[in-house]
């Protein structure tokens, strides 16, 4: 029998390795990918922040305030300024949300065992999804990180109701709500969960330490949407918002149909390459089914409860992006943990105490099959499953040709939507246009971008650049 | 000396004849256009509008498809989707299964026709089930297999010399369901190659079909 010490160690230091291995994987991509359009938008308004703008919130079309606090605090604590800030810098900040959720996930183990919990963090180490949204300057990784924090001191206070308990996890609720509106989705999840895992009378017992930690996410929703207690209508625009998100979660350019997750991850071929991750479909479905055996813990029901309930909750809205996958994919890699770890119970008696280690590194390497396409050859393509309308890397020639040009130089950018991130690349010229329609004095422009999607003459001696799938940018010097 | 000149007249009458062939203009066949996402307007004056075809190439009788089934080779010896054989096998559909997906970067590929032809005409399907346009596209031919010698260059849009033959005056075009029609103006070679540098959707390079239009020198 294994000293329980050594083990333990032994753990800890796996655990370590693969923790600098993940991030030397996101680190080695931070730079892999220009900005996607949503990255920029959040870059630029972080930028306005650092700059001294300040910021207020808008509820018409941003999330919450989390991210570019977070990004800005940072910036200032490392001594950056408005005209040191790069992209890699900005997508450092998403990428210690990412390496949070693999040191929160593995700090589970003595809730869902060891095996299971170093599996699947292995799993979402290496998972292409995870590696791109963890470095990708949007909420998602925060968000991801937050809804995990919340799941297990959601238990944790249910078993040990404390006040510490009480208000570690209505700040946690908290700094989720102020950094996606979506949040009330894991809210509803994590609610049923608990619902389901323990008795109705034992949750209204916890009637007083729900309240305050009612209060503490209400406090953490005042500092964040009053802008720091300057900016009091964004009490109500936090509010408001979520007229603005039922509107737009009900039709829309980015809606999909219903199986969309789950044919993301089964196995098909786009554009000629193979993808998908069948054996984690597999193993997820058997770690949700051992889940309610004899063999696991309320833990592992939680689990698979709180991993389902997302994905259906996620699969029911027609708005679907492939980041929005990125939580409940968390819960899919720990249940494909707890499905390996859990193997021998299937297969032969002769290998089963090399059953999980088998059907473990079976589940790894598949992963890493899958993340060498996605996250090399196909790092910017549309046909990678796990982009959406990426930029197209065709963009830096652009910004490189621009670049040359005097900041003297007048540009007209002529699109339906900025051509994002186009504003970014151009944010220390003064002397830039942005117009749906060509503006009446377009010969006072230097240089005029058109987007192809509008239906106009192009300029003369344009160029083509590609901006996003199907979407070009003709530039002309005039 | 008047029968003399009524001969010599007859004779270059018959020999004009002879070279002033009967020309027709060149037809090419094409598949289906496919178009998956957004449509993108294609109002173009200086870069070829999809709308419009390109002059046709006049060529005379025996003029064919010299690539047809010809061997292909190419700077990516590998790739990843589909095999260097789908170049020349006469299937321009763009779908999954009709083209051979390079690496990034500049890549080539190279027809050998198998004997030193009189060409004509070369046209090029790169991809054309999005909209995009390949980057520093150039072609020529040779008749040296390693175009290191008596290489002539017949369409080049590398307007910034990137790939060293030369600043490029040929347009950039978006790929379409009708390919690329260029000259090659009775040159005489018996291989030809074909440059890009990646594409404005993405990094790689493409090609469904090489049509190579000509007929054995005699």
């Amino acid at each position: 029998m294994a000293d329980p010490a050594h083990s333990r160690r032994l753990f800890v230091l796996l655990a370590g390795l693969l923790l600098a291995g993940a991030a030397l994987l996101r680190f080695a991509q931070i730079d892999r990918r220009l900005l996607h359009a949503d990255e920029a938008v959040q870059a630029y308004q972080t930028w306005q922040l650092v700059r001294g703008d300040g910021y207020t919130y808008d509820p018409g079309d941003k999330h919450g305030p989390f991210l570019y606090y977070a990004a800005a605090g940072l910036a200032k604590i490392s001594g950056q300024t408005p005209a040191t800030l790069t992209v890699a810098k900005f997508r450092a900040v998403t990428l210690l949300a990412g390496l949070g959720t693999l040191v929160l996930l593995l700090s589970a183990a003595p809730r869902l065992g060891r095996t299971p919990v170093f599996i699947g963090t292995t799993l979402l180490a290496i998972a292409p999804l995870a590696v791109i949204y963890d470095t990708y300057f949007v909420q998602e990784a925060w968000f991801s990180f937050f809804t995990w924090a919340l799941f297990f001191s959601t238990l944790r206070f249910a078993d040990r109701p404390t006040l510490t308990a009480a208000l570690l996890m209505g700040g946690i609720a908290g700094l989720m709500q102020v950094t996606k509106e979506t949040s009330v989705l894991h809210f509803a999840a994590l609610g049923l969960t608990l619902f389901i895992i323990r008795p109705w009378r034992d949750i209204v017992r916890l009637g007083p330490q729900l309240l305050i930690a009612l209060l503490a996410a209400s406090l953490v929703y005042v500092v964040f949407y009053s802008a720091f207690f300057t900016h009091p209508a964004g009490l109500a625009d936090g509010l408001r918002t979520y007229f603005n998100y039922a509107a737009r979660a009900s039709g829309g350019p980015h809606d999909q149909p219903w199986f969309y997750y789950i044919s993301m991850l089964w196995p098909h071929t786009q554009g000629g390459i193979h993808w998908g991750e069948p054996l984690l479909l597999i193993a997820a479905l058997g770690g949700g089914g051992l889940a309610f055996s004899h063999r696991a813990n309320p833990t592992h029901r939680a689990l698979a409860v709180f991993t389902v309930t997302l994905l259906l909750l996620y699969s029911a809205i027609p708005y679907k992006t492939p980041w929005l996958l990125l939580t409940p994919y968390a819960g899919l890699v720990l249940l494909a943990g707890l499905g390996a770890a859990q193997s021998a119970y299937w297969l032969p008696k002769k290998i089963e105490r090399l059953a999980p280690i088998i059907a473990g590194l079976a589940l790894v390497l598949a992963c890493a099959w899958r993340a060498g396409p996605a996250l090399g050859r196909y790092a910017n393509d549309s046909r990678n499953p796990y982009l959406y309308q990426p930029t197209s890397p065709d963009l830096a020639r652009l910004v490189t040709t621009l670049e040359t040009q005097s900041l003297d130089k007048k540009i007209a950018v002529i699109s339906p939507d900025h051509a994002w991130p186009l504003p970014w690349y151009l944010r220390h010229r003064a002397k830039v246009g942005y117009f749906t329609t060509p503006p009446q004095n377009l010969s006072a422009y230097d240089i005029v971008l058109l987007d192809s999607r509008l239906d106009l003459p192009p300029p003369a001696a344009a160029s083509a650049f590609g901006l996003r799938p199907n979407i070009l940018l003709w530039s002309a010097p005039r | 000396m008047n029968k003399i000149l009524a001969i010599a007249l007859l004779s270059l009458a018959a020999f004009s004849a002879r070279a002033e062939e009967a020309l027709t203009p060149l037809k090419l066949t094409f598949p289906p256009p496919i178009l998956t996402g957004t449509p993108v307007p294609t109002k173009l004056t200086n870069l070829e509008s999809p709308s419009v075809r390109p002059a046709p190439i006049l060529v005379p009788a025996g003029v064919i498809n010299l690539a047809k089934g010809k061997s292909v080779t190419s700077s990516d010896s590998a790739p990843v989707i589909g095999d260097l054989s789908l170049i020349t096998d006469g299937d321009k559909e763009s779908e999954e299964g009709y083209f051979v997906e390079l690496d990034r970067g500049r890549q080539w590929v190279q027809i050998d026709l198998g004997i030193s032809a009189e060409l004509y005409a070369i046209a090029v399907w790169h991809y054309h089930a999005q909209s995009r346009a390949y980057l520093e596209v150039i072609v020529q031919v040779s008749d040296d297999p390693t175009f290191k010698q008596n290489v002539r260059t017949l369409f080049n849009n590398d307007d910034k010399n990137h790939a060293g033959f030369g600043v490029g005056t040929s347009p950039a075009y978006l790929d379409k369901n009708t390919g690329r029609l260029i000259a090659a103006n009775k040159t005489v070679a018996r291989y030809v190659r074909l440059y890009s540098a990646g594409n404005t959707a993405n990094e790689l390079n493409h090609y469904i079909e090489v049509e190579v239009f000509g007929r054995p020198r005699a």
